[in-house]
């Protein structure tokens, strides 16, 4: 018995299975906080609904991965779009669309203060009338705001809404 | 066919691909003939042929692509790389792949452990992966932008609109990627989120290979599981970053020049060049390591020859033509001012707050577990032990880059800054930790394993 109980003595494999088992052992032993993260990171994952289009997966929420479809079937490659938010909202919805309607060229206008010295959006105090100004000095095609009430102006017109997300023409 | 099988057999290709045309050049810049060399196990050759055929791959890439020429004349440039360099696929399948050597490739419990890891690392990409991260808006935008064409420098470097996506990041991950979806025919994620993941495990066996220059394979073993297992580690495998890779980079220039330091042998000193030749390539803050690397091979290396000084400064040549890329392109970094006098006195409290900070992290248990404090414990109780140049070279190469990494935040432009602290402090500790982990492993065993070695790294005495 006290043979049989020596590690030289134990078949090969099984020496071997002892040694990864004791290792996880101690492992989840001593980080119980990574069962926690693990489920956390689960439920997450879960909150996601995965959109299909033929061969396509995309893991995003499904109600944006709805409304860049619709966006997708009436704007031009090369359109110009802008991106209304208020207070810095929507920071991932702006890269994931930057992501997925490249090469079209969106702008983001938000009243966010200046986060650091070179910012990636354009800083305006978020009045409709500053927006209706902004829109007339430049030459912009369609307008997507994220959370924020429309702008009333005769010069855009409302298109698409999904959730959140809304999409004007500018006429 | 299943699109998604398709796109692993593509990324099966073409790093079947990267290997040959790595195991070529090896063969050709190296002083000895890398392929005939026992200085080297035969993984150790199909993982190094990995990554130096990689990054080649994506440096002539990027050539092609400041040329606005379409990337597949360099299938047809490795293609003719492999004729003239008379290297017979023959030798290549005898010397390495034969079943043979297979055994000795991966023998016994690496196989089991290495087949557990890939499983539970695909099972993560899938299952577990947020997409919504830096991985796919800044990495993944990257790949995106090549696979679309263009003129690259007019359509990304000069694109004012597209400065969110940090202009001034290295390709090589996002060519990677980019190639992958150009013979794929489309864009595709799923297929190159598992490149990353192949990085993660390719630096497990890196680990393990290094370990059994010094240990017994019950030891080394276990040590590759508790690599494995490291909690941040897997975290950030499954998310498409670039850390991981530089860790390897990293860790494989690191480690062969500390078994140069050892063993004397030419060899490990020019692969561990061209590895440190790569990392601003990989990374931005790869510049910072591949700079701690020069200084620790002009303190540490005791061969002051012609030759050294050739090597480095070829070496630094795509280094010079990255940056002055940059430079003429007028690309700058929107995460960190340049460093001004001005700056740093209105900023200066931050040398108090951030080392708090980094204490904090490095204590977080959920990512690193305890091996930051035991790491310290052990360099504490066992400080006489780092006493040859060699095991100096590696406290050097760990120390100071978590010296001067937490000091890269003073100059943050973010507001507030400690935000920039928490999302990319972890991850740039991430890029070292690889190397902590095999000076762990030194310091931590006896004399008498690390005291009396072989160069081939088998030591009979110990291999029962």
């Amino acid at each position: 018995m006290k043979k049989l109980f020596k590690p030289s003595n134990l078949p090969f494999y099984l020496k071997h299975i002892i040694l990864i088992l004791s290792v996880i052992i101690i492992y989840w032993s001593i980080y119980p906080w990574s069962i926690k993260d693990f489920i956390k990171r689960q439920t997450v994952t879960q909150e996601m609904k995965i959109g299909e289009n033929n061969n396509y997966i995309r893991i995003f929420p499904k109600d944006l991965y709805d409304f860049i479809q619709e966006v997708k079937s009436v704007c031009n490659q090369n359109d110009k779009i802008l991106f209304l938010s208020k207070e810095g909202k929507g920071e991932n919805d702006f890269f994931l669309l930057s992501y997925e309607l490249y090469p079209q060229k969106i702008f983001w206008i938000s009243d966010l203060k200046p986060g650091s010295i070179n910012n990636w959006w354009l800083q305006n105090d978020m009045t409709p009338k500053s927006i209706v100004d902004y829109l007339r000095e430049n030459e912009i095609h369609w307008i997507i705001s994220y959370g924020i009430s429309p702008v009333n102006d005769s010069s855009i017109s409302s298109l698409i809404k999904i959730s959140n997300y809304i999409l004007y023409k500018k006429i | 066919m299943n699109i998604l099988l398709l796109g692993y057999l593509i990324v099966g290709v073409f790093f079947i691909f990267s290997i040959f045309l790595g195991y070529t050049l090896l063969n050709l810049l190296l002083p000895h003939r890398f392929s005939t060399s026992f200085d080297f196990s035969a993984s150790e050759k199909i993982l190094l042929s990995f990554l130096f055929g990689s990054a080649t791959i994506t440096w002539f890439s990027f050539v092609f692509l400041l040329l606005n020429i379409h990337l597949w004349p360099i299938i047809v440039f490795g293609l003719i790389l492999l004729i003239i360099s008379k290297i017979q696929f023959v030798e290549f399948y005898t010397s390495i792949l034969s079943i043979s050597l297979w055994k000795k490739l991966f023998p016994n419990l690496s196989k089991l452990i290495l087949v557990f890891f890939t499983g539970w690392i695909v099972f993560e990409v899938f299952i577990r992966s947020n997409m919504i991260s830096d991985g796919l808006y800044l990495w993944g935008f990257k790949a995106r932008v090549i696979f679309e064409g263009g003129n690259i420098i007019t359509a990304y470097f000069k694109n004012n609109v597209l400065v969110w996506s940090h202009l001034d990041y290295p390709l090589y991950l996002p060519i990677l990627e980019g190639l992958i979806y150009k013979l794929l025919g489309s864009i595709f994620e799923p297929v190159v989120f598992i490149i990353v993941p192949i990085f993660y495990l390719l630096g497990g066996i890196f680990i393990f290979i290094t370990l059994r220059r010094f240990f017994k394979f019950y030891l080394c073993y276990l040590l590759l599981t508790l690599y494995f297992f490291i909690p941040h580690l897997r975290n950030i495998a499954v998310l498409n970053y670039a850390d991981i890779p530089l860790a390897l980079y990293y860790n494989v220039s690191v480690v062969y020049f500390f078994l140069y330091l050892r063993f004397k042998k030419s060899s490990y000193k020019y692969l561990s060049i061209f590895a440190a030749a790569n990392l601003f390539w990989i990374k931005k803050e790869g510049f910072i390591l591949y700079v701690i690397y020069l200084l620790g091979f002009l303190i540490f290396n005791h061969i002051r020859g012609q030759k050294n000084y050739l090597f480095l400064l070829l070496s630094a040549i795509p280094c010079l033509f990255w940056y002055f890329f940059l430079f003429v392109n007028q690309v700058t970094s929107i995460d960190f001012v340049t460093p001004s006098y001005s700056f740093l006195i209105n900023n200066i409290n931050r040398f108090t707050e951030i080392p708090v900070y980094t204490r904090r992290l490095l204590k977080y248990p959920p990512h690193w577990g305890l091996f930051w404090p035991v790491l310290l414990v052990i360099m504490i109780l066992r400080y006489r032990f780092i006493r040859d140049k060699s095991k100096v070279y590696l406290a050097y190469s760990v120390i100071l880059p978590l010296i001067i990494y937490p000091c890269l935040f003073v100059f943050s432009t973010w507001q507030p800054y400690y935000e920039h602290v928490r999302t990319a402090l972890d991850r740039l500790i991430l890029q070292v930790f690889p190397t902590a982990f095999v000076f762990f492993a030194i310091i931590f065993t006896p004399d008498k394993y690390t005291d009396t070695i072989s160069p081939k790294g088998i030591n009979k005495s110990y291999e029962k």
